[in-house]
């Protein structure tokens, strides 16, 4: 049936943009705004090929992917929160960087990557249910540790400690400062996690590509941006509106078999997750980010 | 019968760059007292409280506690010390409850499980043991301001500070609320806590001090008991000189049209607290009328509402016999309405920006200062040089970056432009805040001279004193509502601080 | 991100406090400190990068300096590179004054060259070969204007996230090319139909490939000069930029600032799309831009937003650029290691801090 395929692709393709915008609710609700996940994305993509070239297979890939993530984080946390760079040219910079790097590198270093996925897994029972069973449980590991994951974040973000002080750095790090938290210390830690996952969701893309190729996200990072506004921060509504963005991107596949769409013309229908996303955007208008995203914060012994 | 001192601050210097906040000053507090830290805004008693919270790092300088010498890096060293600031704008999360803002860093992050039930019965508990009537489910965002005040003080005792420091406490605060607070002040030195209280009040330090420490340019002018000051020598300390008196204002023309009307207005805002619900009054010519109120109810709104930066749901404003509503506010300076918002910062300079390019925005705006889309420098450049002799402003230079002036210079930059632009109406908000006490004068002596010339002004303010000075007839807001208007010369000082409380006076 | 909107809103939902965004640079000499330290661990960091790839650093340096310099030719390219990242730097400066990203430089860039090369194709061929560039390139700075436009209409009206509006239009608009590429002028499966000879831009510099386009780059800073320094519109443009609030209060319609900024940068991106279709590649040409459009804002940030100071920065990023093609020409490594050297080079100068942009704290 068409509609379960479209829906079954769709959700394949979301995992990647899920997985992102996991990691940007993380980083934003600490009071960062990371718009060099696009470059993240792209070099967990990369980590995983290289994982996977150096005959490790794709969990020794997804390994790679998790180290580099650590390691973004870590530039990335000293720029934004230590040396308060401006949080979007610094991002901005870092996708170029990331595309160059990776570019380049993908030319030297990768072998002909084999094609190699995650293997899927029918979960037994579950995957017989009409529509439901295929389009949601016959799908890979990293698609259900996505949907599980979803009350994680929840609960990491609104009930531990963490999650508390990390907001609170986002709305008013002055506050936070006063009442003695340690704003770097908690935006560290969330940009760092951040990142893990948003590479992660790399791993997923090159998984789901069957290989990495120069540029390989081609908007998904951003394209997470503006699921984390419209989905306000809440890891459920993102698993949602990730599905939609999912779903544009997969009638592009079958378009051919959608009737009318199919006489449009490919260059055409690979602007439609990019449209939905403007739409969405515009939509989304009472989303307002917490008051300090985006702004370098000095602690007051610091500044003086 | 020497008790150690629970605080001994000696020799503390610390200069931001040319300037100098603290120049070897000495403090110490007592166990068990209500000090009072008093000065002129910008003598430096907030740099001198920064010191001893952890927030600023002094040049040089020792800080003891008891025996103990310390030495903070953060607010966090100081909390664990025992010594909590409140400070002057509330480090509360508006979003968060009040349990929640309450336990914010009082345990580990890593303590992993926040268990809000737990939490919020431990917090109702602490408020109860320190008799403090919360609701500690509710966001700070719905709260009142003094209510606010007292979650600040809670989250401090909370934490278990045997010191605590507040910063000009009763800034936005109305008599009743002041009277509530001190009172509980007197009761936390009573059961051994210290208090330094920070203060340019003169009134409150008489009520409340058992020391006083007077500041003046940042050196500590001297340090005297109760009972060994007056009003008079203290204004003499902080300013070198007695207080300024005021012209007695010229009687206004109530009789003639009035030159703003507000009928039935109506604003919404972010919290229903701070709406305005439905406010109607006149100003005529050679009129000062105060609107006077706790902050947060409504004046804010109703300033943005006025300047044409805040939508009006209901109602009607009229300037000069024009109706204004919901004006933008270029039509509203056109129709002749000139605005000194309250931060100065924020919406009445562009810090970064030349004198010349500040005074002229307005007439940049309307097309006044330009020609075929082209801004006529010269011609800027002079009307500003104009202007800053006329309010003698230093530097007068009109090159000069707007934040390289001192706070007072600034606000006569905003006075100039504002005043400049010949208004029939003038709304000033706060106009003297943070400002010493000789550029206080100026200012109010210029909205003197404005009345004067047949012209009316809407005068908003935190501060009683001001009103009562200045103004002809004031009005009391609270949540939005008149709920008292008067002449100054009829007026009950004790219905007004009751309105300001919330209880309106019995219909006449 | 302070969003100046035409609906009025309540103030306290603007919501970054007072942003007050100047690239300052502190004190001269500690600032030309900072930015030889940020060269230095630029070319060590690119040395290493090298090594790695197997590679002798001088080797490659030298390869760097004639592939950007090395002979009249070269420089002649570099030349026609830093008008195009001249044009990108102005649409990134002229809304950056006002507070506002446009990252979709690239987008724009895209969407007036694929103007460009429909109009040029489109135009009937009896007409006049300079009025058919006229008109194109006229046609290319009102396309890139409106895809500028775009996100600032969103912006103002309905409070949309600029920074994502612009970055989608960015793909969007190169799908758009490709269109043109694959469907709309075929020609070749990685370019257009040629521009026909008599459209080009003509050649001012004989032995180089340097056309009239620089003079066009060069026309764009005078007049983005004129703009901020001396017109109304651009004194606006600098006080909503510097505090929207008090520039609103003051009369000044800071929704239609706004949306002006985002269009004249646009129009600037839209012009660099037309120097490349008709006065550097000749037709549209698959990936011609190497992130021209976002490199544009590193060659605005090091200009520190002032139109002068491009000139010099673009000829800085694109002498960057040659010479990485100069390097794949003599060693193979691929050119896009230009941009690692790029990006490298601004982040360490954001980390020293010799672009600084400063913000007011956030208050709720």
């Amino acid at each position: 049936m068409i509609v379960t395929d479209v829906f079954s692709l769709g959700v394949a393709l979301m995992i990647p943009m899920l997985w992102a915008a996991y990691g940007e609710t993380l980083i934003e609700k600490a009071g960062v705004l990371n718009v060099g996940i696009e470059g993240v994305m792209l070099i967990g993509a990369f980590a995983a090929a290289l994982g996977v070239s150096k005959g490790g297979g794709i969990y020794a890939g997804l390994g790679f992917s998790i180290v580099a993530g650590v390691l973004c984080g870590s530039v990335l946390a000293l720029l934004y929160v230590r040396l308060g760079t401006d949080q979007i040219v610094t991002g901005i910079m870092f996708n170029i960087l990331a595309f160059g790097l990776t570019t380049t590198l993908a030319d030297e270093i990768l072998s002909a990557t084999r094609v190699t996925a995650f293997s899927q897994y029918e979960i037994p029972l579950l995957s017989d249910i009409p529509f439901f069973g295929e389009v949601l449980f016959s799908q890979n590991v990293l698609v259900y540790a996505a949907f599980l994951a979803a009350p994680v974040v929840f609960y990491a973000l609104h009930r531990t400690w963490y999650g508390l002080y990390a907001r609170a750095s986002s709305e008013y790090p002055r506050a936070a400062e006063a009442a003695g938290l340690d704003v770097w210390k908690l935006r560290y830690v969330a940009v760092v996690a951040g990142c893990v996952l948003t590479s992660v969701g790399g791993a997923a893309l090159f998984s789901s590509s069957g290989g990495f190729v120069s540029g390989l996200t081609d908007g998904r990072g951003f394209i997470a941006l503006a699921i984390v506004i419209l989905a306000r921060w809440n890891p459920y509504w993102i698993v949602a509106a990730s599905l939609l963005f999912g779903v544009s991107e997969a009638l592009q596949f079958q378009a051919d078999r959608l009737g009318p769409l199919g006489d449009v013309p490919p260059d055409i229908l690979v602007m439609i997750p990019y449209i939905v996303t403007i739409l969405a955007v515009v939509l989304a208008r009472a989303s307002r980010y917490p008051p300090a995203v985006g702004l370098p914060y000095r602690p007051s012994a610091k500044a003086s | 019968m020497a008790s150690v001192p629970a605080v001994r601050m000696t020799g503390i210097t610390k200069a931001y760059g040319a300037t100098v906040a603290n120049d070897g000053v000495d403090f110490e507090l007592a166990p068990g007292e209500i000090h009072v830290l008093l000065g002129e805004n910008g003598a430096g008693k907030t740099t001198l409280m920064g010191i001893l919270f952890g927030m600023v790092i002094p040049n040089a300088g020792e800080v003891r506690l008891g025996d103990e010498t310390v030495s903070f890096n953060s607010p966090q060293d100081a909390l664990e010390r025992g010594i909590g600031m409140v400070h002057q704008h509330f480090m509360l999360v508006q979003d968060f409850t009040v349990a929640e803002n309450v336990v914010l860093g009082s345990v580990s992050p890593f303590d992993l499980i926040f268990r809000r039930a737990e939490i919020e019965r431990t917090v109702a508990d602490a408020a109860e043991r320190f008799e403090m009537d919360l609701d500690v489910g509710a966001r700070i965002r719905d709260l009142p301001i003094d209510t606010q005040q007292r979650v600040e003080i809670l989250k401090l005792l909370y934490r278990g500070a045997r010191i605590l420091i507040l910063d000009e406490p009763t800034s936005s605060l109305g008599p009743a609320q002041i009277a509530s607070l001190f009172a509980g002040l007197k009761q936390l030195s009573d059961s051994g806590h210290s208090v330094v209280m920070v203060t340019h009040k003169l009134n409150e330090v008489m009520e409340l001090a058992d020391r006083v420490t007077v500041l003046k340019g940042g050196r500590k002018a001297t340090t005297v008991s109760k009972g060994e000051f007056d009003e008079r020598s203290l204004a003499r300390a902080m300013t070198g000189h007695d207080l300024p008196e005021l012209p007695p204002p010229v009687p206004a023309a109530m009789d003639r049209e009035p030159l703003l009307r507000v009928r039935d207005l109506v604003v919404h805002a972010g919290a229903r607290l701070h709406a305005v619900h439905g406010v109607s009054f006149d100003l005529h010519p050679g009129e000062i009328l105060g609107v006077a109120g706790v902050e947060g109810n409504g004046q804010r709104e109703l300033l943005d509402a006025l300047a044409g930066v805040r939508g009006v749901e209901e109602g009607s404003v009229e300037v000069g016999g024009r109706d204004v509503t919901g004006a933008s506010p270029r039509q509203l300076r056109d129709a002749g309405l000139s605005v000194i918002h309250e931060d100065r910062h924020g919406w009445g300079l562009v810090l970064d920006m030349t004198l010349a390019d500040n005074l002229g925005l307005a007439d940049v705006a309307t097309g006044a200062a330009t020609s075929r889309g082209f801004v006529r420098r010269r011609r800027l450049k002079a009307r500003a040089r104009e202007l800053l002799q006329e309010y003698d402003i230093r530097p007068a230079n009109p090159d000069a970056l707007a934040l390289s002036l001192s706070g007072g210079n600034q606000q006569k930059v905003v006075l100039a432009r504002e005043l400049g632009c010949d208004p029939s109406v003038l709304i000033a908000a706060n106009p003297a805040s943070g400002l010493d006490v000789g550029a206080a004068d100026y200012v109010h002596r210029r909205l003197l001279d404005v009345a004067a010339q047949e012209r009316a002004v809407l005068l908003i303010s935190h501060d009683l004193d001001e009103l009562l000075n200045l103004s002809d007839r004031i009005l009391v807001l609270h949540r939005g509502k008149i709920l008292y208007q008067a002449p100054v010369r009829e007026l009950s000082m004790d219905v007004l601080a009751m309105a300001m409380a919330g209880s309106a006076p019995e219909a006449a | 991100m302070a969003t100046p909107e035409l609906v009025q809103p309540a103030p306290e939902e603007t919501p970054r406090g007072v942003p007050s965004v100047v690239a300052t640079v502190g004190s001269r000499r500690a600032a030309l400190l900072r930015l030889l330290a940020s060269l230095v661990a630029t070319m060590a960091i690119f040395s290493a990068l090298i090594v790695a790839l197997g590679e002798n650093p001088i080797d490659a340096f030298d390869a760097f300096w004639s592939g950007a310099f090395g002979n009249k030719f070269n420089v002649g390219q570099t030349l026609m590179i830093a008008s195009l990242l001249a044009c990108t730097g102005l649409a990134a400066a002229i809304p950056f004054q006002a507070h506002l990203w446009n990252v979709g430089g690239e987008g724009q860039l895209w969407f007036g060259a694929f103007a460009s090369i429909s109009l040029i194709l489109i135009l009937p061929d009896g007409m006049e070969g300079w009025l058919a560039i006229t008109i194109t390139v006229i046609g290319s700075i009102v396309a890139g204007a409106f895809w500028g436009f775009i996100p600032g209409i969103l912006k103002a009206t309905v409070n949309a996230n600029e920074v994502i509006t612009s970055l989608m239009l960015v793909f969007i608009a190169i799908a758009l090319g490709d269109y043109a590429i694959s469907k709309l002028f075929p020609s070749q499966s990685n370019s257009t139909e040629s521009v026909p000879f008599d459209r080009l831009l003509p050649n001012i510099w004989e032995g180089t490939l340097v056309t009239a386009g620089a003079l066009l780059a060069l026309g764009a800073i005078i007049v983005a000069i004129v703009l901020m320094a001396g017109t109304s519109l651009g004194f606006q443009i600098r006080a909503v930029g510097l505090n929207s609030n008090t520039a609103r209060i003051s009369g000044m319609r800071t929704g239609r600032v706004t949306v002006a900024a985002f269009a004249i940068g646009g129009a600037f991106g839209g012009l660099a799309g037309a120097i490349a279709v008709l006065g550097i590649n000749s037709a549209l040409v698959a990936g011609f831009s190497a992130n021209f459009g976002f490199l544009g804002i590193a060659v605005a940030l090091v200009a520190r937003l002032k139109p002068w100071w491009i000139v010099p920065s673009a000829l800085l990023f694109a002498a960057l650029r040659t010479g990485s093609s100069g390097l794949q020409a003599q060693t193979g490594i691929s050119s896009t290691v230009g941009e690692i050297l790029v990006t490298v080079f601004v982040i360490l100068l954001l980390a020293f801090g010799v672009i600084r942009l400063r913000y007011a704290e956030a208050t709720q």
